[in-house]
């Protein structure tokens, strides 16, 4: 067994909430964590990463937009400027870490919205059935499966630049996959016997939501959602080169990229390391969105 | 005696997993005879069915089948290399699956799906390399007019369904549960095998369409002389159908019988336990009788029988590896140490036992696994 | 079957009309005059009324949008306000690089996708199987952008291979269509293929535990046969669905890529038409690449229904 087994078994929290939250869930996820490899991997990557953005006032070695005139330095851990310079002399890694808490910001809180909104309405859609569910998703069908880039492209055209409104643009595009993904388990959900015991003693519709079905539902949401955050990671950044994202003075992860393209062929740095770094992270949230994939994917066990 | 067509000594199949090895089948041996219908009746995780796919060496890693041997037609099976089991399957031994829904492919028109057992199997004159299936399943499709698809058509027809040439053209879904089992008869059939091994055929079938079913199958029997391995975990199908029965418990046999013997002089403790809990029609129990306890596990199982401790007949030879003794009637076996010549019973109870019956018992053991070996 | 056919060409049409409506009136709600950004910061006020009442953008907004649907039912998309082209002129020009990395790169994709995938699920666990999963992973994780900027440093700084910038129309020359070309639709195919090699990893590992292959065996037939007669079908059918799902991370990559490169297409215009507030421009692109989309969703869907008789054939039972 492992160490986290043995923690685990000490300590038995099936079935109790603290704070609300139910514990078997907890539970399971610090499992995943002790077993599979990805996710050891993945969750230490973003750990270390949110770290870095959480503490990037304290750790940054420079002020991120500090200008030493005309020197453009090449990655050196002698000079001091372990990532360079860019054309402006503003040090690289301090760059990237302030860059690193806009882009986790938008890029979480994206998926965050999107979650939110959709989990409601496919809530609403799929418990209520009916017109509710027509209007709903037709509403939400539309967009379905639509260029997200376009819609974010105009979004950020009609109401500007700022965290905010590129939080929104972004995030908009996953409404509609939560919304599907929580009406079809609402719809599953829904016929099982738990439910109808739940009515049968007289729970109140948004009572049965959100404390019998919704706990049951919660495992593949937070698979989307890591799945997500990836893709709204990526989508920042995308944005951000193209010069639509968060204010362009701004150091985003992908802003960075942007203005380092001019200067490809003497400084590659000011391009590529942004983008290592984006590529890590979201690699670490792919690995660890799969092993929780693989955690939460119950299989039958074959009957002789 | 004429040589049985199929015969199975001490069939062993295990499972690696991480918590042990799996014993799923630990030591069965039977005999199969032309013509016959061999039930093989157990509960759920009694190994029935991994014993049908182990003798067609469907299974795989982390499966390994091992038997002293699995004789088809005096060649033993487990000497064959992978292309000589291929054409053995479909084309001498079929087998039939219990639930036709996922057994069949769902992207594939029924009539090919039969078809392509008889091209494989039987000289049609069709080409069946790798290319050719590729054109025939994503370009062309199979003509109508191949003899393989007339072939198929034709076994639509003898299994019983309707507009046959109609049908042919259609997928798994669109057709009944019935039909659907139908057709996977008639899949088997295709090339003419000499036995069916069907794995609890009618399981997923209503109660009227399980009628249609096991009497296709006993048709197939009177017919084509198929032998039929049925395996099952209801004794009513077993009554109807079966010449004789091998009663399984946890990998291992209980019990070996002609159904009538084995209905009328049921010996194994198990079996009584079985019998007693069908419920009938002019009873007049409260209590339905059901045999107390769980299956054991099949990881590093304990010594001895496997039914021991919910048995109420246990006692001291119990744990004891079991052997299997001649039971009531011809062709009666079974494998319980109460009938162990040295033990005296009263009905089912142990009233003595002689100091030599764990020598006997350790003696035959010592002479090789004997399971099999006391029949009249 | 061609009751569907219809009805999802019909709901096609119906997405586009929804689609322009909505361009309509989002790029009206664009802060930012165009008549004073083409005239300039410092025009009189005489001035940009008489170019707004020029450009028709004086009258109420609903007159403008009869007007406009109006003139796109004859295919008119109206004026571009900077240049002196018609908009369709202007789309035209510039649709075929991005049509060009779009094709390519979805077939490149494919390309890899499908036998790594399948490779990667037959031997699952085993080299292979590591090997591809960790190229699909980095394809996935990589900005496709990013992928371009390396792309382009290795095959046109450090090795100078390939061409860097612009591109060269298929009718002057396969080849040098192709070197300008390739890079981009790397940058594209990639990530799009790593995603679709995943889900053809999935889908097949589940359709080798499906009982109908085992049936398969249980009749003779080789494992080649198997694999490819009984399983890969239905292995294809998650993957065709998701793959029609996922076009829109292909355009996303399209119009990020050709920014990277220089190239002159369809997602390069409709940027600089949006910071130029060139109207007329940013919808006729929108409508266009919409129309697009919507076409290859079609297409995909058609493609579904073809590999899936569960949906050509209803039950019948």
């Amino acid at each position: 067994m492992s160490t986290t087994d043995r923690l685990l078994n000490a300590v038995d929290l099936s079935g109790r909430r603290v704070f609300g939250i139910r514990t078997d869930l907890v539970e399971r996820f610090a499992r995943v964590l002790g077993r599979d490899l990805r996710a050891q991997i993945g969750f230490t990557i973003v750990v270390l990463f949110l770290l870095a953005a959480i503490f990037a006032p304290e750790f940054a070695p420079y002020d991120p937009m500090a200008q030493e005139y005309g020197i453009l330095q090449s990655p050196s851990l002698s000079s001091g400027h372990p990532f360079g310079t860019d054309s402006f002399g503003r040090d690289m890694l301090s760059r990237l870490m302030f860059g690193a808490r806009i882009s986790l910001a938008v890029g979480l809180g994206a998926v965050t919205f999107g979650a939110a909104v959709g989990i409601v309405v496919g809530m609403v859609a799929g418990y209520y059935g009916g017109w509710i569910d027509d209007l709903l998703m037709r509403t939400i069908d539309v967009m379905w499966a639509f260029p997200w880039l376009l819609i974010a492209i105009m979004l950020v055209a009609i109401f500007g630049q700022g965290f905010w409104n590129v939080l929104f643009a972004v995030g908009f595009a996953y409404i509609d996959d939560f919304a599907r993904l929580a009406r079809g388990e609402v719809l599953a959900i829904r016929e099982e016997e738990f439910t109808m015991a739940a009515k049968s003693i007289g729970l109140v519709d948004r009572e049965i939501i959100f404390e019998e079905v919704f706990p049951n539902t919660v495992a593949p949401l937070i698979v989307q959602f890591t799945v997500f955050s990836a893709r709204a990671i990526l989508a920042e950044s995308t944005l951000s080169f193209l010069g639509l994202g968060v204010k362009p003075t701004t150091p985003t992860w992908g802003a960075l990229l942007g203005q380092g393209r001019g200067f490809i062929t003497q400084a590659w740095w000011i391009s590529i390391i942004p983008g290592i770094a984006i590529m890590i992270t979201v690699l670490g949230i792919n690995l660890f969105g799969d092993a929780l994939r693989d955690a939460f994917d119950v299989k039958e066990a074959d009957d002789t | 005696m004429s040589e049985p067509l199929l015969e199975v000594e001490n069939l062993q199949t295990t499972f690696a997993t991480e918590r042990g090895d799996v014993n799923a089948v630990d030591g069965i041996s039977f005999q199969v005879e032309e013509g016959e219908v061999f039930g093989i009746v157990g509960e759920s995780g009694s190994g029935k069915s991994v014993t049908a796919l182990s003798i067609m060496q469907l299974v795989d890693a982390p499966g390994r089948v091992e038997a002293d041997a699995v004789r088809y037609r005096g060649e033993d099976l487990l000497d064959a290399s992978e292309n000589e089991m291929q054409s053995i399957r479909g084309g001498e031994i079929a087998m039939i699956f219990q639930d036709p829904m996922s057994s069949l492919n769902p992207v594939m028109t029924v009539g090919e799906q039969i078809a392509e057992v008889a091209r494989h199997h039987g000289e049609y004159g069709e080409s069946t390399g790798f290319w050719s299936e590729m054109k025939r399943k994503y370009v062309t499709g199979t003509g109508s007019d191949s003899r393989s698809w007339r072939r198929a058509v034709e076994l639509l027809d003898t299994v019983g369904i309707p507009d046959p040439e109609q049908r042919a053209h259609e997928y798994p879904h669109q057709l009944s549960g019935g039909m659907k089992q139908r057709v996977m008869i008639a899949q088997a059939l295709a090339a003419d095998p000499s036995v069916i091994v069907a794995d609890e055929p009618t399981t997923a079938l209503d109660v009227t369409i399980e009628a249609q079913i096991l009497d296709e199958l006993l048709d197939m029997r009177d017919e084509f002389g198929v032998s039929v391995v049925l395996i099952t975990h209801d004794l009513a199908v077993v009554r109807e159908t079966c010449d004789r029965v091998a009663v399984m418990y946890a990998g291992e046999l209980m019990e070996t019988a002609p159904t009538n013997t084995l209905f009328e002089h049921p010996s194994h403790p198990y079996t009584n336990g079985l019998l007693r809990s069908i419920p009938k029609v002019n009873d007049d129990r409260e209590w339905l009788d059901s045999i107390e306890g769980n299956v054991p596990s099949l990881i590093d199982k304990p010594a001895g029988c496997p039914f021991q401790d919910r048995c109420d007949s246990a006692f001291e030879l119990c744990d004891k590896p079991l052997v299997s003794y001649p039971g009531e009637g011809a062709g009666h076996e079974v494998r319980c140490h109460l009938y162990n010549d040295a033990v005296e019973v009263d009905g089912q109870e142990v009233v003595g036992v002689a100091n030599d019956a764990t020598e006997i018992i350790e003696n035959k053991n010592e002479a090789g696994r004997s399971v099999g070996g006391e029949s009249l | 079957m061609k009751r569907y056919l219809a009805k999802r060409i019909a709901h096609s049409f119906v997405v586009i009309y929804v689609v322009a409506t909505t361009v309509f009136f989002a790029v009206r709600a664009i802060p930012g005059d165009p008549a004073r950004m083409m005239l300039g910061g410092d025009a009189s006020a005489e001035a940009i009324s008489a170019l707004r009442q020029e450009m028709g953008l004086n009258q109420p907004i609903y007159v403008q949008y009869f007007r406009w649907m109006a003139q796109i039912a004859t295919g008119d998309l109206g004026q571009s306000i900077f240049t002196d082209q018609t908009v369709i002129a202007r789309l035209v020009g510039v649709a075929e690089p991005t049509l060009s990395i779009a094709a390519l790169g979805m077939t490149i994709a494919l390309l890899i996708a499908l036998p790594a995938g399948i490779i990667s699920a037959v031997h699952q666990n085993q080299i292979e199987d590591y090997l591809a999963t960790i190229i699909s992973f980095l394809g996935i994780s990589m900005p496709g952008f990013w992928i371009g900027i390396v792309l382009l440093i290795t095959f046109a700084d450090l090795f100078p291979l390939l061409p860097a910038f612009g591109y060269v129309s298929i009718g002057e020359g396969v080849v040098p269509w192709f070197q300008h070309v390739i890079l981009p639709a790397l940058a594209v195919g990639l990530p799009y293929g790593g995603i679709l090699m995943r889900m053809t990893r999935s889908s097949m590992l589940e359709v080798l535990n499906e009982d109908y292959m085992r049936t398969a065996r249980a009749k003779g037939l080789n494992s080649r046969l198997v694999l490819f007669k009984h399983g890969l079908q239905n292995a294809l059918i998650p993957v065709v669905t998701i793959a029609g799902i996922l076009l829109g991370v292909l355009v996303a990559g399209v119009v990020a890529v050709e920014i990277v490169f220089g190239i002159q297409g369809l997602g390069r215009l409709l940027i600089r038409s949006i910071e130029r507030r060139d109207f007329p421009v940013i919808q006729g692109a929108v409508i266009v690449i919409s129309f697009v989309f919507v076409f290859m969703n079609l297409f995909v869907d058609m493609l579904y229904t073809a590999i899936n008789p569960k949906i050509a054939y209803g039950g019948r039972e």
